[in-house]
């Protein structure tokens, strides 16, 4: 996996995944052109008797009879053509994006949340999706270019070298003077493609600003606005493809001047006025049709490729975008290590931490170094950009340290670094809430039992009822069946956290990880969630990351962090003590800034 | 069926001549490239019967023929050539219509409904339908006619010489040409509803699933997503395949009926020349203009494929009208105008998608040149009042006045000139920071400088090589989220508009950038009414007034002195929930 891979390579590289289909369909493609040769030899055939022979009308029974069986095998070999395509397309789409879903949980959510969603969404789908008319279209009928002219060239060469040569010698000029008389026909269709594309980015973009527009009162104006800019890029794309379609042209004018080429030259030679390009059994009316319904098909491979050109440069965009998705390096942990499975609760050691983001200067975790004893709630607070989150993500496993590392001790066994636990085996300790709970389409049990596979109903009442939902869930039409999310019960964000604190409930995991569990709550559901998460932080190793006053008030102990260091740690009142970090100051003014 | 298509067909009226000379010159293309075949083969033919004596060697008059196969061969480049750039010109003039056109029928829908319709995924899917729809031309009347002509020319070629071969050529030909692409289309347009459907789903659960990226994966059920989320492709994805079944059986259909064609023709030419007399050297002749004449087939199965995509595009643009109810502007008779800018909020209630309070009777006036801050956790309201305002969403109850005049009595155009707003997300646009800025009025550099200096934002214009003039690049990623944010107010403070509506300005802002950006606010409205958003518990006294919402009722609202000194109030309370010394913390050091 070279980093220094081009798109072209990567995709090249990609298409051993649909390979046979591929295969396939060339096979198709190949064996259509061979029953090509059937049909033009009994047009042929059938020209030649009646013309020159003067045959009997039952002279032509063999090639009438055999013409409409060659055009059905030739539409069944079509047929198979575009099936494999689209298989072999279908095949790869759906390798890669496995491929880049499963790349995501490697290289984690805190790498995915600093891609943005919806960026993200868009390339696992829309760009995956966009390889399919290359891998479908352009491939095949690209390594058909190289096969198809060839057999009929083998096919015409043992009637008239005269004519293989004429084939010939508009046939290898074609590519090359595609790319010569257009100094750069490529280049120019990728500013065809580039042209067309800004033409409807910028549509989109004035749709998206629409409420912008309204806001400034010049919607109305921008109409003319639209047609104005569109006019422009009119001009401009047409400027561009005056050239480019010059490249296509020229095709075509090789594939007409060698046709006419060929007849005049035939036509000649049956006149008797030239007498060179046959070998001793000279051409008859047979050989020269034969030939003549040939030539066309000698062309027809580069120009049907000229039509799925784009295709290729929409895929040689989406590879680029994906490309770096599935190349970049990560550290990846040994999954060879033996199972792991804590019998009491847990204690944690973190001994000169440091992490940092890839291309930032300055780490995120700088030295960190402190212990987490066992049953402990520890709350972590800062500014934002202190690390509390890049703390988190180290400790989920998410995140690899570039210095230092966390052990992990429980009861009377010898202390295991966090990097000889296998990662399956440290998130089946660990229980989440977090600012934003996802709720699965499916039922309420659904939703719970993602949590704990083998919980029963009995400990998903239990759960519920611990997280303060009881009296929700009594509401409820259809009790544990209940349909939550896309199509279901809508779900707010107080009912959604204590979703979350219910599953915490049912982990029965050593750690908790609290982030902001009570953000963007109204009153009521903050009280419930606190009263929840109080009796859930009972025997278990809670670390809370919060600014809120009376979460601190249920930690054991507050660690203060400021860019990425530790700056103290000690319980609540040992910081607010006069000498304190966070003593109060004598009077207590209105402060100048706090969240609602 | 078709109907839904017929306003973009008118949309072509204007360019009749240049979309007919754009048929004309494919159809002169195709009647080349068949004239070159059929011709090449009867010269042939012709030749090689008089090449058989010496004597009808020599009086052979080679020298028409000869010319017409040149003339053939370059007249089918040329009038290709031709050909494209018209009908891709012709097109691009109907595109730039036909955006016109869908412009004008989005624009009156309202801003806000619109996003909630799925936000900038919908917008996406409709550059997609427009774009679709501009190939109506392009790639299905022009080749539709273009076939028709083709399969007419070919008759006619034939039937010159033989009628009623001509006749049989021509009927057979259409058949071959419709019937399986037909066919296709018809079976065709369940797959591709279905395909549509998986696809919307998938995605949007793809979507979901991301942003649950670290629970789904604390809970080791993220390889299990993958899978249901693969299995949902391979789904769809069948709904794909049997489309392209289907495709292949049409084409094998056409294949066979042209096989049928090609036999009869020849079968009949050779019929006649033995039982008629016709000339033998045009059976040749006739075989390949039906070989020629299936080359403007060949591209019926494509328009057909593109006017079910147009199909569905036009039903969907057609879907999104009716979907989305107009914000209705009253017309010259029964509109007021403003005396001032006093507003009257009276009992407002709005409810939004699902029946759902945003708002429930809020009564509030705002006095002209009064500063109010909105207060209230996430949820609570504070945009939907802010949308009210501006006639994005329609209040279900209660009133609301502007210097005495009801707001939906007012033009848009008045509506408009009152208020100048800063949303959360500021749009870029791609053209120069200048133009984003001005918004199409005439406003000064050193004013602009002056409002981007006030803002921090002068460091960051001194980077911009070209400055003003520079545009923001394709992705509109040249400024940070927090630039962007004080971009839009920027915008905003130049509009001369007596309300200045801010919707949390200062998120994402680190603290001094943050008094920063209040200062000039402060600064840039005074004389202007100032209605701003927040959750932050800052500049409170700059403020005359603070309203507090929760959860679409208005708790409380009076000065902030007030308020702070009665320990009872919401907003004490909310100050003290928060540890003064905490909140000092949170302030890098």
């Amino acid at each position: 996996m070279a980093s220094n891979e081009t798109p072209r390579q990567w995709l090249k590289r990609t298409a051993g995944r649909g390979a046979r289909w591929t295969r396939l369909s060339v096979i198709a493609g190949t064996l259509s052109t061979l029953v090509l040769l059937v049909q033009a030899w009994c047009i042929a055939t059938i020209a030649q008797r009646m013309v020159i022979d003067g045959a009997d009308f039952s002279s032509l029974t063999l090639p009438l009879m055999l013409l409409p069986p060659a055009f059905i095998v030739r539409g069944l070999l079509i047929r198979g053509r575009t099936i494999c395509s689209a298989r072999g397309g279908i095949e790869i789409r759906q390798s890669v994006r496995r491929e880049l879903l499963e790349r995501i949980a490697v290289l984690g959510p805190f790498w995915a949340r600093r891609q943005h969603s919806a960026t993200l969404s868009n390339r696992v789908w829309d760009q995956v999706d966009a390889l399919q008319g290359f891998y479908a279209d352009y491939r095949p009928q690209m390594l058909l270019c190289g096969i198809i002219p060839l057999i009929i060239l083998v096919a015409v060469a043992p009637l008239s070298w005269a004519a293989a040569l004429i084939l010939i010698a508009t046939g290898p000029l074609i590519p090359m003077n595609m790319a010569m008389v257009g100094i750069g026909a490529k280049k120019r269709q990728e500013d065809q493609f580039q042209e067309m594309g800004r033409m409807s980015r910028h549509f989109l973009d004035t749709l998206q600003g629409l409420s912008t527009l309204k806001l400034f009162g010049i919607s109305k104006h921008q109409a003319q606005e639209v047609h104005t800019a569109s006019e422009s890029f009119r001009r401009r794309t047409m400027r561009v493809l005056r050239l480019a379609f010059l490249s296509s042209t020229v095709l075509e004018f090789f594939a007409s001047v060698s046709i006419a080429l060929l007849a005049l030259y035939l036509g000649f030679v049956y006149l008797g006025q030239f007498h060179f390009g046959m070998y001793d059994h000279g051409i008859n009316l047979f050989i020269g049709l034969f030939i003549l319904i040939l030539a066309p098909e000698f062309y027809q491979p580069l120009r049907d490729l000229g039509v799925h050109y784009h295709a290729k440069a929409e895929a040689e965009a989406a590879a680029e975008d994906l490309m770096p998705i599935l190349n970049r390096r990560v550290f990846e942990r040994d999954t060879d290590q033996p199972a792991w499975q804590p019998e009491a609760s847990i204690a944690l050691t973190l001994e000169g931490l440091s992490a940092r983001y890839a291309g930032r200067a300055s780490p995120a975790l700088d030295n960190v170094t402190f212990e987490l004893h066992a049953n402990e709630m520890l709350a972590v607070i800062g500014p934002s950009g202190a690390g509390k989150s890049t703390l988190l993500n180290v400790l989920m496993g998410f995140m690899h340290p570039e210095a230092g590392g966390v052990s992990i001790k429980e009861g009377t066994r010898p202390p295991r670094a966090l990097t000889d636990i296998r990662p399956d085996d440290w998130q089946r300790q660990i229980a989440w809430v977090g600012q934003s709970t996802v709720i699965v389409s499916g039922t309420l049990a659904d939703n719970l039992r993602l949590a704990n596979d083998a919980a029963s109903d009995d400990a998903l009442l239990d759960a519920l009822e611990q997280a303060a939902l009881k009296h929700w869930f009594d509401a409820l039409p259809d009790g544990l069946d209940t349909r939550l999310g896309e199509g279901g019960r809508a779900v707010s964000g107080g009912q959604a956290r204590r979703i979350a604190l219910a599953r915490a409930f049912l982990r029965e995991a050593r750690l908790v990880l609290l982030d902001e569990p009570t953000a963007s709550l109204d009153q009521a559901s903050e009280r419930l969630v606190m009263d929840a998460l109080a009796r859930l932080s009972s025997g278990r190793t809670v670390v809370l990351l919060t600014h809120r006053m009376e979460l601190l008030a249920l930690a054991d102990r507050v660690l203060m962090m400021d860019q990425g260091r530790v700056r103290a740690l000690d319980t609540l009142d040992a910081l607010r003590a006069p000498q304190g970090p966070l003593a109060r100051p004598a009077a207590t003014d209105i402060p100048e800034r706090r969240d609602v | 069926m078709f109907k839904k298509l017929l306003p973009y067909l008118r949309l072509m009226k204007p360019w009749a001549w240049l979309l007919a000379l754009g048929i004309a010159l494919q159809l002169l293309a195709l009647a080349s490239s068949i004239g070159l075949m059929a011709l090449s083969g009867w010269f042939l033919s012709a030749s090689a019967l008089a090449g058989l004596s010496v004597a009808t060697a020599q009086t052979f008059n080679y020298l028409l023929p000869s010319a017409g196969v040149r003339f053939f061969a370059l007249s089918r480049t040329g009038t290709r050539y031709a050909e494209r750039l018209v009908t891709h010109d012709a097109t691009f003039r109907l595109l730039s219509r036909l955006r016109r056109h869908v412009y004008e029928r989005l624009e009156p829908l309202s801003p806000a409904q619109l996003q909630r319709h799925g936000e900038s995924e919908l917008m996406t899917r409709l550059t997609a339908d427009i774009d679709a729809l501009d190939g109506l031309y392009l790639r299905v009347l022009a080749p539709s006619i273009v076939a028709l002509l083709g399969i007419v020319v070919c008759g006619v070629v034939i039937g010159v010489f033989a009628p009623a071969i001509g006749v049989f050529a021509a009927c057979a030909l259409l058949t071959s040409g419709l019937l399986g692409p037909w066919l296709a289309w018809r079976a065709g347009r369940i797959h591709s509803d279905a395909w549509q459907q998986d696809n919307t789903r998938l995605r949007a659960r793809l979507l979901e699933r991301l942003n649950g990226l670290s629970e789904l994966m604390i809970y080791n059920r993220w390889q299990g997503e993958v899978d249901k989320l693969i299995k949902g492709e391979h789904a769809r994805d069948t709904h794909e395949y049997r489309l392209a079944c289907q495709w292949g059986s049409s084409q094998l259909l056409s294949q066979t009926l042209l096989g049928l064609t090609l036999t009869g023709v020849l079968g009949m030419a050779g019929w006649a020349v033995i039982q008629h007399g016709m000339d033998a050297t045009l059976v040749a002749l006739m075989g390949l203009a039906v070989m020629g004449g299936f080359e403007a087939i060949a591209l019926l199965p494509q328009a057909w494929q593109h006017l079910g995509r147009i199909q569905r595009a036009a039903a969907r643009l057609d879907d999104i009208r009716s979907n989305v109810a107009e914000t209705r502007f009253p017309d010259a008779e029964t509109q007021q105008t403003p005396e001032g800018a006093r507003l009257c909020l009276d009992r407002l209630s709005v409810h939004l998608e699902g029946n759902i309070a945003a708002l429930s009777s809020v009564s509030l006036n705002i006095e002209e040149g009064e500063h109010l801050l909105i207060l209230g956790p996430s949820g609570s309201g504070k945009t939907t009042l802010f949308n009210s305002l501006i006639r994005f969403v329609s209040p279900s109850d209660g009133t609301m006045t502007l210097g005495g005049a009801p707001l939906n009595r007012l033009s848009e155009r008045d509506l408009r000139a009152q208020f100048a707003v800063a949303q959360q997300e500021t749009h870029l646009f791609t053209t120069s920071y200048r133009d984003n800025l001005t918004m199409g009025r005439d406003v000064s550099d050193t004013n602009i400088m002056a409002v981007l200096d006030a803002l921090a934002l002068g460091d960051w214009l001194e980077h911009q090589p070209d400055g003003l003039s520079g545009f923001p690049d394709e992705r509109g990623s040249s400024l940070s989220g927090g630039q962007l944010r004080r971009f839009g107010i920027a915008r905003a403070l130049l509009r001369q508009a007596p309300i200045v509506l801010m919707d949390e300005p200062t998120e994402g802002l680190d603290e001094a950038t943050e008094q920063q950006v209040w200062e000039a606010i402060q600064k840039w409205c005074c004389n202007r009414t100032l209605i701003a958003i927040t959750h932050r518990l800052t500049q409170l006294e700059q403020f005359d007034r603070i309203a507090m919402l929760d959860e679409g009722h208005l708790v409380e609202h009076d000065t902030p002195t007030r308020l702070l000194a009665d320990p009872g109030s919401r907003l004490s309370t909310l100050c003290r929930r928060i540890d003064p010394e905490l909140a000092g913390l949170m302030r890098t050091p």
